[in-house]
């Protein structure tokens, strides 16, 4: 069997020896969604920081092996890093608010991107419009600046930005978790397209079981630091082994009671 | 008028320069313990809605009446009077509560404020002349008693809100809005900014404070899901104009407006089974800055037809106790649906790897 596209094994992070996440084993496959589901301080966010190689910036120690195609990226020189993060690895955030510069253009923080990893002005220009039509956005809103648009449209954009970059990982960290229910149905939307058309690997962090249960095809729910529980999303929603993934559950508003 | 009526809004209108972000909104919410929704998405009005009724945006047509009595021409004391009959509690704790005050400090001085401190759990005065350090101890024990309400330990009394959680910060929030004993309480997006496990316990509180206190509250949100068992009533806004309105359970099993069918659907759902067709809206929240011309929402409806382009449907009756705004309500009430929106997610339960 070849490796998956990201393979995730012992990860540790730690902050002054205080263990804040630790994950055995996680794999997410090209054309795979993958959940990490857990309440707020689970250490999910930490997990993507370091899977990312950004979790020492945030002075935490990251041990074990996180591999991309097979190539370990942990102890990776930061060139070696820059060159990956972005380009192969693409990551959005809760906040596109705060993922974007207000004082630049939405244009000129897309093509700065395009050109750091690599891509004429030209090239990034055509890339950009390209990848806009694609998340159903117009690339006349690249004239505008962040403040401009809709915290959806932003979102959009910052998916747009790893579609240009032809990313095959991307890191979803509660991208929807800030927006209208109607804009994050959008979102969901256009995340499972990008596995099914462009054979995304995304792991897909959030807190909510019913949006991983639309999503993803795997999960991994984390509590305290601590994955309780793994498997198929199918099986792990109708089947739950873990008293923490019932409470989850049990947490979950529905529509009838 | 309706004895049981606590607050009634008629054709309330609030407009920012040209922008008539709220243009004739009535709703009646009830004596306690009731309460009522407002849903809508972002730049429906909504939040505006609840600012005009606590006074903090100036109303530019319209009445509101809390009690019988006229709101919008209140001054001095009986204002002052008013904003201690509603409270309200915004979405993010974070900005509502002073970094610099301990939660103790932020209760105190809103029973100070309003002339309550000292005065016992029962709601008799602390003893006339009492020293000072008596009535500093009745106060403390308000404090205490007002964050156990709120399922708080009191200790928490000396923390600064930076060393709460964003659900603790929360509940500090309601037991500020409870120090006043308030009659009504105006909740907008009170968890949206947390994750799902304290929502719970946010929404279980409200539910236990409902009955305690008979309050009545207004819950402004976007998601339709947190309604069921805390809202007899709800109004569904769009483009600051009344959508769809009347009583949760009809409404939700057998909307009547188009939008309301879409933001049902837009619920994420955890059961398979649950998980409608799903009706993804076209374009984005639209602005009250560009009206469209004929009803608001044909740009985005899947059911729109020609009248729908020139013509603003009026809000009627659709069922008794139900009103909504859409050419083709009765249609849809008896089970018109848009074409196509594939049964995407019924049909798709985790993939097959």
């Amino acid at each position: 069997m070849s490796p998956a596209k990201l393979e995730v094994r012992d990860l540790r992070v730690s902050f002054a020896g205080h263990p804040v996440a630790s994950v055995p084993e996680l794999n997410v496959d090209g054309g795979e969604i993958v959940g990490l589901a857990g309440e707020s301080g689970s250490g999910k966010s930490m997990t993507i920081l370091a899977v990312l190689g950004l979790a020492g910036t945030a002075g935490a120690a990251v041990t074990g092996s996180v591999r991309l195609d097979g190539q370990e990226l942990i102890g990776l020189s930061a060139a070696r890093l820059r060159a990956i993060r972005g380009r192969r690895i693409a990551a959005i955030f809760q906040s596109p608010a705060l993922a974007f510069n207000p004082v630049f253009r939405v244009g000129a923080i897309v093509s700065r991107t395009l050109r750091q990893h690599g891509l004429s002005g030209a090239e990034a220009t055509a890339r950009a419009d390209a990848a806009m039509r694609s998340v159903l956005l117009s690339p006349e809103l690249l004239d505008r600046y962040p403040a401009q648009l809709s915290g959806g449209q932003l979102q959009r954009v910052a998916i747009a930005l790893a579609l240009a970059l032809r990313a095959e990982v991307l890191l979803a960290d509660e991208p929807t978790s800030a927006l209208d229910v109607t804009v994050q149905a959008e979102v969901l939307e256009l995340l499972r397209e990008l596995r099914d058309s462009r054979g995304m690997a995304v792991l897909f962090v959030s807190h909510d079981l019913a949006v991983i249960a639309e999503l993803c095809d795997r999960v991994a729910i984390m509590r305290a630091g601590q994955v309780v529980e793994q498997g198929p999303t199918g099986q792990v929603i109708a089947a739950p082994r873990h008293d923490y993934t019932r409470e989850l559950l049990a947490a979950v508003p529905r529509l009838r009671e | 008028m309706a004895d049981d009526i606590l607050l009634d809004v008629r054709d309330l209108r609030v407009s920012f320069g040209p922008v008539r972000a709220v243009d004739g909104i009535s709703l009646a919410i009830s004596r306690g313990p009731f309460g009522i929704a407002l849903v809508g998405e972002s730049g429906s009005g909504k939040t505006t809605v609840g600012r005009a009724i606590l006074r903090l945006v100036p109303a530019s047509a319209g009445t509101i009446a809390f009690d019988g009595q006229d709101v919008l021409g209140l001054r001095g004391p009986r204002l002052r009077a008013y904003r201690r009959a509603v409270q309200i509690v915004f979405q993010d704790a974070d900005n509502s509560l002073d970094p610099r005050m301990r939660v103790g400090a932020t209760l105190r001085e809103v029973l100070i404020a309003h002339g309550l401190a000292g005065r016992g759990a029962l709601g008799g005065l602390a003893g006339r002349g009492a020293l000072g350090g008596r009535v500093t101890a009745r106060v403390a024990a308000q404090v205490a008693a007002l964050l156990s309400e709120a399922a708080l330990d009191p200790a928490l009394a000396s923390r600064y809100p930076h060393q709460l959680s964003g659900g603790q910060r929360q509940r500090v929030a309601i037991a500020r809005a409870l120090a006043v004993s308030p009659r009504l309480l105006v909740l907008d997006e009170p968890t949206s900014a947390l994750d799902v496990t304290a929502q719970a316990r946010i929404l279980a509180l409200v539910r236990r404070l409902r009955d305690e206190r008979q309050l009545a509250y207004l819950l402004i949100t976007h998601n339709l899901a947190i309604i069921p068992g805390l809202c007899e009533q709800m109004v569904v806004l769009y483009l600051g104009r009344v959508a769809e309105t009347g009583p949760t359970d009809e409404l939700l099993a057998r909307p009547a407006h188009p939008y309301t069918l879409a933001l049902r659907s837009a619920v994420p759902e955890v059961d398979a089974a649950a998980r409608r067709s799903r009706i993804i809206l076209p374009g984005d929240t639209p602005q009250a800055g560009s009206m469209p011309p004929g009803c608001p929402f044909h740009p985005r409806c899947p059911l729109a037809i020609d009248v729908c382009r020139t013509t603003v449907p009026p809000l009627q009756a659709v069922a008794p106790g139900r009103q909504a705004a859409c050419h083709r309500a009765n249609e849809v009430l008896t089970g018109l649906r848009p074409p196509g929106a594939p049964a995407q997610l019924a049909e798709d339960p985790g993939r097959p790897r």
